[in-house]
């Protein structure tokens, strides 16, 4: 059985129970988080830096918490900034290099032993990597996971119509790629 | 949406054995070094935040002392001249009350009657008489 937020959130207050909160944080989300982060990034090391990350600054700052969120919408929201930022510096880093980072991870696809998909999901992670970073996010969070566009929305504090904009040109952009067969 | 067309729903990527299982034993590790290391850093902030206002205070006893003592350096030549000017006033003044206004006039015409002229300059040295003679312009 899941621990309630509420419990989490409880315990994280009481200085002599506070490892037991983050115990319990880190047993609820620390998949889901994953694979939030690892769809975007790709490289699991990356990804494994990353939710740690994550975890450290959400418990940086639990006491700040102030409860309008969720703790999982807020948690995702830690998340989708620390991997945005990630994303967005190794870019600046790759501009002198001349290098970009979809081919970069393309290849990771291609030679990675932790991929374990077949030819049809290798070809969709690939034209997903030719989408924009919101986009992707958007089409992650709808295809894989299952989000409603009111908790995607929440997490990423855009609006519902702008959401449904962006999974719909995500949508027909991969369909293109796939039937040019582009990748 | 077809998944046909993008291929099943399940995770395409795998990840290292006992990933998730040790994860929080990693990340405990991970927190352990991190505190340990802003501890390191707070601790030499908080060093210089106690030593910081001793040092301010040094300074301002430093830039003190030397406008103690250089200020009235940069104004003692002009001290010593005054005082000097001031020294030779008075002396003169006291001379005055003992002494003739004639007397010093002739001790003043003695002192420059002792002035002695070089018999040639350096510029005409090698003229002869006649040849300054020559070249001199009388009005």
């Amino acid at each position: 059985m899941q621990p309630d937020d509420k419990k989490i959130l409880y315990l994280a207050q009481k200085a002599n129970k506070k490892d037991e909160a983050l115990a319990l944080l880190m047993k609820k989300y620390k998949e889901r988080l994953y694979w939030h982060i690892r769809k975007m990034i790709i490289v699991h090391e990356d990804a494994d830096d990353l939710l740690q990350n994550t975890f450290m600054k959400a418990w940086n700052h639990i006491g700040n918490f102030r409860g309008d969120a969720s703790l999982y919408t807020w948690l995702y929201r830690i998340a989708t900034n620390e991997t945005l930022n990630y994303i967005n510096k190794k870019k600046e880093g790759l501009l002198h290099e001349d290098a970009d980072i979809e081919t970069m991870l393309g290849n990771k696809i291609e030679t990675d032993p932790l991929f374990t998909g077949d030819e049809i999901q290798k070809r969709l992670q690939k034209c997903l990597l030719a989408l924009p970073e919101k986009q992707r996010l958007v089409f992650n969070m709808k295809y894989f996971e299952d989000m409603t566009y009111e908790q995607m929305s929440e997490i990423l504090g855009t609006s519902v119509g702008a959401l449904k904009a962006s999974y719909f040109h995500a949508v027909r952009k991969i369909e293109a790629f796939i039937k040019n067969e582009v990748f | 949406m077809s998944e046909e067309l993008f291929g099943n729903k399940k995770r395409p990527f795998g990840v290292p054995e006992n990933y998730f299982e040790d994860f929080e034993k990693r990340f405990m590790k991970k927190m352990e070094i991190e505190t340990a290391e802003n501890a390191a850093e707070e601790k030499v902030g908080s060093v210089i935040s106690v030593v910081k206002p001793w040092l301010a205070m040094a300074a301002s006893f430093v830039i003190i002392a030397l406008l103690y003592y250089q200020v009235p350096k940069l104004f003692s030549a002009d001290t010593e001249i005054s005082s000097v000017n001031s020294v030779e006033d008075e002396f003169i003044n006291s001379l005055a009350l003992i002494v003739d206004e004639e007397d010093i006039n002739a001790m003043i015409i003695a002192g420059e009657s002792d002035f002695v002229f070089a018999p040639d300059s350096v510029l005409f040295g090698t003229f002869s008489e006649e040849e300054l003679a020559a070249v001199t312009y009388f009005d």
